[in-house]
């Protein structure tokens, strides 16, 4: 899909606070802002800009289609922004006639799905299937059926790129692609949705009851999508997904909690929700007026205008454990994580495995380092 | 006009979703999708609950002033062109 040119550090600045404008006159348009004039006075090439920063946060259909609706916006830059609008569209009907599919392929094994994420989540938090950005096809399958599932993803050709120790139980999904390049997406067959060590969630809920692959209860839908949010380190993206669950599913945020506490990442939530008004205006009834951990809003806030592609690889390792409730749980949860048994011999490896989380810590620090200095370099 | 299909169908390999008065047709095969301007857009939104030519007539008769039999020869050349396109397909 082609992106639009790319842009200076100067114009990213500036272009940032526009777009977090304009997303929150997508979510709070009752506050008469006066963004749809602030797009009017810009250059064709500065909306070319704007639109390729929302890119690389991931945003540019959403952002495509919110310039869409403005009247004031140039012809050329409207059809820009409506090229990039309906490509996202094409490919999110193509990727959801794919997960019909797999669905379909899967169900018809005895294997029964939920979709998670994906093309489904656009029309669901959007009403618009054309302006969420979706890589992969990402299906929940029973843990006792995932190697199932792999095995038939594997005779069509989706193997795994990094073939992991299958019975490895500490990972939560795995990624498959067509080796021939056959298909422009990759299916994540999970079978928990998050690391279980980390956030040992009860996946029972998940299969109780009967209901459609493709449409999970709401709370789950809100507990994904925390889960999410912290699994990619508050990303623009992830927050602007997270605020329009809250706008529109609000009711549902008491039964997220709870699901959530029981994990015991509470703190995410209410993070998430704390952040969500901050920074976009979304407003919850149940987001807390206080909380013990709001002192690194601030840096997540900084943090929301790097894209996730230019953090680094560990950076998320920084970010991941603040939705642990309390203090004491993250180093806990980390310790059981990363000092655990090889999936292998079953044996620990502390030397490798300390040497292993001191290169993590290394390159997690480097890479917020590198943010913060990035950001005195905007100033 | 008379040796016109007279019932058209949604082809089976197509996706489409509508955009405000616009919709957006893709072909599932080939990968290429299309844009349906506002009139083609109508006849596209009755085409999936009717696939007789004569209620789509009806249909678009109630949405444009325009002569019967021209809106009739439209159609179907509408239609010829977006069976070309393989969106949609005859029915016998």
């Amino acid at each position: 899909m082609a992106r639009p040119a790319s842009h200076d550090s100067t114009s990213a600045r500036t272009g940032h606070d526009l777009l977090l404008e304009l997303l929150r006159n997508l979510f709070c348009s009752d506050e008469a802002r006066r963004v749809g004039e602030e797009v009017a006075a810009l250059e064709e090439r500065e909306v070319a800009d704007l639109l390729a920063l929302s890119w690389r946060q991931e945003i540019g259909p959403l952002v495509a289609r919110e310039l869409m609706t403005m009247d004031e916006l140039p012809d050329d830059a409207r059809r820009e922004a409506r090229g990039i609008y309906e490509r996202n569209l094409a490919r999110n009907l193509f990727l959801r006639a794919e997960t019909f599919a797999w669905i379909e392929r899967l169900e018809q094994a005895g294997i029964p799905c939920h979709a998670l994420k994906g093309v489904f989540w656009s029309s669901l938090l959007y009403g618009d299937l054309g302006v969420r950005t979706s890589a992969d096809i990402d299906l929940l399958v029973r843990p006792e059926q995932r190697e199932s599932a792999t095995r038939l993803a594997a005779r069509l050709g989706f193997e795994p790129l990094h073939p992991a120790a299958p019975s490895d139980s500490d990972l939560n999904a795995i990624h498959l692609e067509r080796g021939d390049g056959g298909a422009c997406y990759a299916l994540d067959l999970h079978w928990c949705v998050e690391l279980p060590r980390l956030v040992p969630f009860d996946h029972a809920v998940f299969w109780s009851g009967a209901r459609d692959a493709e449409n999970l209860p709401l709370d789950l839908v809100g507990v994904v999508l925390c889960l999410h949010l912290w699994r990619h380190a508050v990303t623009l993206k992830t927050l602007v997904d997270f605020a329009a669950y809250v706008n529109r599913f609000d009711a549902h945020i008491p039964e997220v909690k709870r699901r959530l506490a029981e994990a015991r990442v509470g703190d995410g939530l209410d993070l998430a929700l704390i952040l969500a008004r901050r920074v976009l205006g979304v407003r919850s009834r149940y987001t807390p007026e206080r909380h013990p951990k709001e002192i690194v809003l601030p840096w997540l806030e900084r943090c929301l205008r790097v894209p996730f592609v230019e953090r680094g690889r560990y950076f998320k390792w920084l970010v991941f454990p603040l939705q642990f409730d309390g203090l004491t749980l993250p180093v806990r949860r980390y310790a059981s994580h990363l000092v655990r048994p090889g999936a292998r011999d079953g044996r620990l490896h502390l030397g490798s495995r300390i040497r292993r989380v001191a290169r993590v810590a290394a390159r997690a620090a480097f890479s917020s380092g590198r943010i913060a200095a990035r950001r005195d370099g905007d100033r | 006009m008379t040796d016109s299909p007279r019932r058209w169908r949604i082809g089976p390999k197509v996706a489409y979703e509508f955009v405000d008065d616009e919709a957006v047709a893709l072909d599932l095969q080939s990968g290429t999708y299309y844009r349906l301007n506002p009139v083609a857009a109508s006849a596209w939104r009755l085409l999936v609950k009717s696939t007789v030519l004569d209620e789509l007539v009806d249909g678009l008769l109630e949405e444009f002033d325009i002569d019967r039999d021209r809106l009739e020869a439209d159609l179907s050349e509408l239609f010829v062109d977006l069976e070309r396109y393989g969106l949609v397909t005859p029915e016998a």
